[in-house]
């Protein structure tokens, strides 16, 4: 692989790496949504390092440029994470209809609950 | 038997009065709840005028999520039966009786008011029933229940099915998926004659350019639905002796 190259995969890499930490740390990812992001920033520095990682993949899955193969598994890792995402947004769906029919029929409650204390007050009072 | 109807509205102030008012006076003995599904209308409005009782969702769920807050609600307060029904009129509650009988002769768990038996009153659109047909032969290959008249979301459910219901419903087309989720989870389906009338205000939520998205997306459900739950045996029907 051309060093130019080399060196911004790697660059580019440490970056992304130190941009998923940097979140993780100030706690505006949660660990384990970042989980594949972290896994996919530590196989492309390991691979922008060892391109012979890359070329011997490369090799195993007939690709004769082994930039190729980094571009497939870069795109591999964006479906996995994609994936992981419908999968989050669905249940968080989910939650949130759960929340909104709860807070509903709670409010239903309190609403009743107030109309009734109300009511006795006035009774009080008489 | 206490008996809850749950009445999901959303933009349904021109009809809702007539339809509660109709059901205070000449039913009282059935509850009713109205879901007001985050109405952008005056809904609301007319719900707290009138004193009737109501739950008000602070987002729009869409109908799968409305008439679940009242299978919750009507769980949660002990009801024997839940009936559903329109907000917007064409479901006539002098059915409910026949609805809610052979719930309550346990016979089965939920009944579908279906308007094809008798043929009588409001039929609909061609291209609709072409559609409920279609949905028809989907369910019957799916779980084998025959019910004719697919889409109608005038039903009623027993207690063990309610609590199903709070527990697990479809989201956006649910009334063919209720179908057959209750099927598949060994619950006793059955068809009961209604008449319904035409809607009087308002719009359907189903419009006619959305008919083929609807299509395809209620069999696709109707097939992962199949492919996800294991049939199990249907609980023998009470001998009537």
């Amino acid at each position: 692989m051309d060093l130019k190259l080399q060196i911004f995969f790697i660059a580019f890499a440490l970056v992304f790496l130190t941009v998923v930490l940097r979140y993780l740390v100030i706690k505006k990812f949660n660990l384990k949504y970042a989980l594949v992001w972290l896994l996919t920033a530590t196989v492309l520095l390991v691979l922008a390092i060892f391109p012979k990682l890359a070329i011997w993949a490369a090799g195993l899955i007939g690709i004769q440029l082994p930039v190729n193969a980094i571009f497939l598994f870069a795109i591999l890792f964006a479906f996995i994470i994609i994936l992981t995402l419908t999968a989050i947004v669905s249940h968080m769906n989910k939650r949130v209809y759960r929340i909104t029919q709860m807070q509903a029929i709670l409010e239903k409650r309190v609403r009743e609950l107030e109309e009734k204390i109300a009511e006795s007050g006035k009774n009080d009072s008489d | 038997m206490k008996v809850l109807v749950i009445i999901p509205a959303y933009n349904e102030s021109e009809n809702i009065e007539k339809v509660v008012d109709d059901l205070i006076e000449n039913y009282p003995q059935y509850d009713y709840v109205v879901i007001n599904d985050c109405s952008t209308d005056n809904t609301e409005e007319i719900l707290v005028k009138r004193g009737y009782n109501y739950i008000s969702l602070p987002a729009n769920l869409g109908i799968g999520g409305a008439v679940q807050s009242g299978y919750i609600y009507a769980w949660e307060n002990g009801y024997d039966v839940a009936v559903q029904t329109d907000g917007d009129g064409q479901h006539d509650p002098a059915y409910i009786k026949d609805l809610i009988a052979p719930i309550e002769a346990g016979e089965a768990d939920m009944t579908i008011g279906s308007r094809f038996i008798e043929k009588k009153g409001f039929q609909t659109s061609f291209m609709r029933r072409l559609g409920i047909g279609f949905i028809r032969v989907v369910i019957r290959l799916t779980c084998g229940t025959r019910a004719t008249d697919t889409t109608s979301g005038f039903r009623a459910t027993n207690k063990e099915l309610t609590a199903y219901f709070a527990k697990e419903y479809a989201q956006d087309y649910p009334e063919p998926e209720a179908i057959v989720a209750a099927s598949l989870n060994g619950f006793r389906v059955r068809d009961v004659a209604v008449r319904m009338r035409e809607r009087e205000g308002g719009v359907s939520s189903i419009n006619a350019l959305r008919s083929v998205y609807y299509m395809i997306k209620v069999s696709l459900a109707l097939l992962i639905l199949r492919l996800g739950t294991r049939k199990k045996k249907k609980k023998k029907t009470k001998e009537v002796s």
